[in-house]
């Protein structure tokens, strides 16, 4: 217990920054969500790009005004989606910072391990620790987040699956980069990230063959969810929160697979270095 | 939390022929038989690169030998170390950056388990200074005596001090020895250095190593001297060649 809440408390200081950064886009876009009427400047460009196309008349320079105002703020919509979206998720990746591999090759890990716990356990906790770091700040995105969707008077129990899905895409995230790490790359967070963006493609790609019966659609779409990054299965998975909607038992075996596979992976990882835990 | 620890005696080591090193066929070290007694203080003393810190590695059950063998109180290396713990600073200790010194302390204490004890290892190891910092910002020196105390975390049978005094001040170092004179006889000790002034005053018997051998120099009548070390050490073939 002792090395989970010193663990905790290193991962608040060390990483409190990054997550600041994170709640501040998430922060500007709440406000601008509840600014401005995002959902209606979409709609009035779209019909005004619809009557520029048609030709009648040329538009008033009052209407480009308006339409440069609104292009300017859908673009601040746009970055600060886009920082908030990759930084919530970054945020998981960056959090156990390569922990296992960097100890090990600076061999540090001599440190802990001249002690009679096994190494495996020993990081198992730290891991634990850094995680349970990792969620209090996802909470607080996936609130954010909340409050950007959201209209000002409603309930906020309707975005319940939002924030789960911030919280489970950044957990998974954490629970991958750390697997990395007990297996020996440095560069965990950055090798997590290349596994997480083919995998947002390969997911888009599943869905969009759902009508193909071809044999290498039905293939990819037995195998490729045991794989990639359960971008989908998180997204069904959440689904259940909303009211009318029946709860998919598939997607929740399917995201307790991607946890379960990647802590087992970590796990392997570390009993290698409990045998061997010098990098020599 | 799951720890297997048993609070140890000083330990006994056997070498009986080991051979160490890092590829097979290619042995740092060979041919190494000695008994190490209980409670004994050994210096291995070597050129840079003999082979000191890879039989350290060896003894500490992180590297397999690659011939003979090696026993810690009648156990494996490694059977020692994760059954009793054993008490290590390596040369040039790495500190996990971004790390205040309290937290490393207490993820020392709790990886060492019941015994533990962070107020006697900071004393031991002389942590005098306030612990609430970040290791990064720490002087060498400094840095040298944390790993000391997260060495010295609870009561083992077996220290291994690997060129303890690098980056101490001279103040330090005769402190050190205190420490050490002071923890002498509860636990075994081996000890790597190029200080032989040091190693004079705190040795039972002295291990030289080169060119692949070891051979024991006892203590002459009238004890350890500096002088009649770098003797020894001069007599060595690498060191005059």
């Amino acid at each position: 217990m002792n090395i989970l809440k010193a663990s905790l408390r290193n991962a608040v200081r060390r990483k409190w920054k990054f997550a600041l950064v994170v709640f501040l886009f998430g922060a500007g876009l709440a406000v601008l969500t509840n600014t401005y009427d995002v959902a209606g400047t979409v709609e009035g460009m779209a019909a005004a790009g619809e009557e520029m196309r048609s030709g009648d008349a040329p538009p008033s320079e009052e209407q480009m005004e308006a339409m440069a105002r609104d292009g300017v703020l859908l673009f601040f919509f746009g970055m600060l989606t886009l920082f908030f979206g990759f930084g919530t998720i970054l945020f998981g990746f960056v959090m156990p910072g390569g922990l296992v591999a960097n100890e090990r090759r600076s061999a540090a890990i001599m440190l802990w391990a001249q002690h009679p716990m096994p190494l495996s356990s020993f990081y198992m906790w730290r891991y634990l620790g850094v995680q349970v770091a990792t969620l209090a700040a996802l909470l607080v995105f996936g609130l954010a987040f909340a409050m950007a969707i959201l209209p000002p008077d409603a309930a906020p129990a309707t975005e319940v699956g939002g924030i789960a899905s911030i919280c489970l895409e950044g957990m998974l995230a954490c629970a991958v980069s750390f697997a990395i790490s007990a297996l020996g790359f440095r560069r965990a967070a950055l090798f997590g990230v290349v596994y997480y963006l083919p995998s947002g493609i390969f997911a888009q790609l599943l869905q969009a063959s759902e009508v193909s019966t071809s044999t290498v659609a039905e293939l990819a779409r037995a195998i490729l969810p045991f794989v990639i990054f359960p971008v989908n299965a998180i997204e069904n998975f959440v689904g259940g929160f909303e009211s009318g909607v029946a709860w998919d038992w598939g997607a929740t075996g399917m995201v307790l697979y991607h946890f379960a596979l990647w802590t087992g992976v970590a796990w392997l990882g570390l009993r290698r270095i409990d045998r061997r835990p010098l990098k020599l | 939390m799951q720890t297997r620890t048993q609070v140890a005696g000083p330990a006994e080591l056997g070498l009986q022929e080991l051979e160490v090193g890092y590829r097979k066929g290619r042995p740092v070290v060979g041919g190494l038989s000695l008994e190490i007694v209980p409670g004994e203080v050994l210096a291995v003393v070597g050129p840079n690169g003999s082979g000191k810190t890879t039989l350290f590695r060896t003894l500490l059950g992180v590297l397999a030998p690659l011939g003979g063998q090696a026993t810690i109180s009648g156990a494996s290396p490694v059977r020692y170390r994760s059954g009793h713990g054993v008490g290590y600073l390596a040369e040039g200790t790495a500190l996990p950056t971004g790390w205040t010194c309290d937290g490393l302390l207490t993820l020392a204490a709790a990886a060492a388990g019941p015994g533990a004890d962070v107020e006697r290892a900071c004393r031991l190891a002389g942590v005098d200074y306030d612990t609430g910092g970040l290791v990064d910002k720490l002087s060498k020196g400094m840095r040298r005596r944390l790993a000391l105390a997260m060495a010295l975390m609870r009561p083992t049978g077996l220290l291994f001090l690997d060129e303890p005094e690098s980056g101490l001040d001279p103040g330090q170092r005769i402190r050190l020895r205190g420490r050490i004179e002071e923890i002498r006889g509860d636990m075994t000790i081996l000890v790597a250095s190029h200080d032989l002034g040091e190693l004079a005053m705190m040795s039972d018997r002295v291990l030289l190593i080169d060119q692949g051998r070891g051979r024991i120099v006892e203590q002459p009548e009238g004890g350890f001297t500096r002088e009649f070390l770098e003797a020894q050490f001069l007599g060595l073939e690498g060191a005059v060649s």
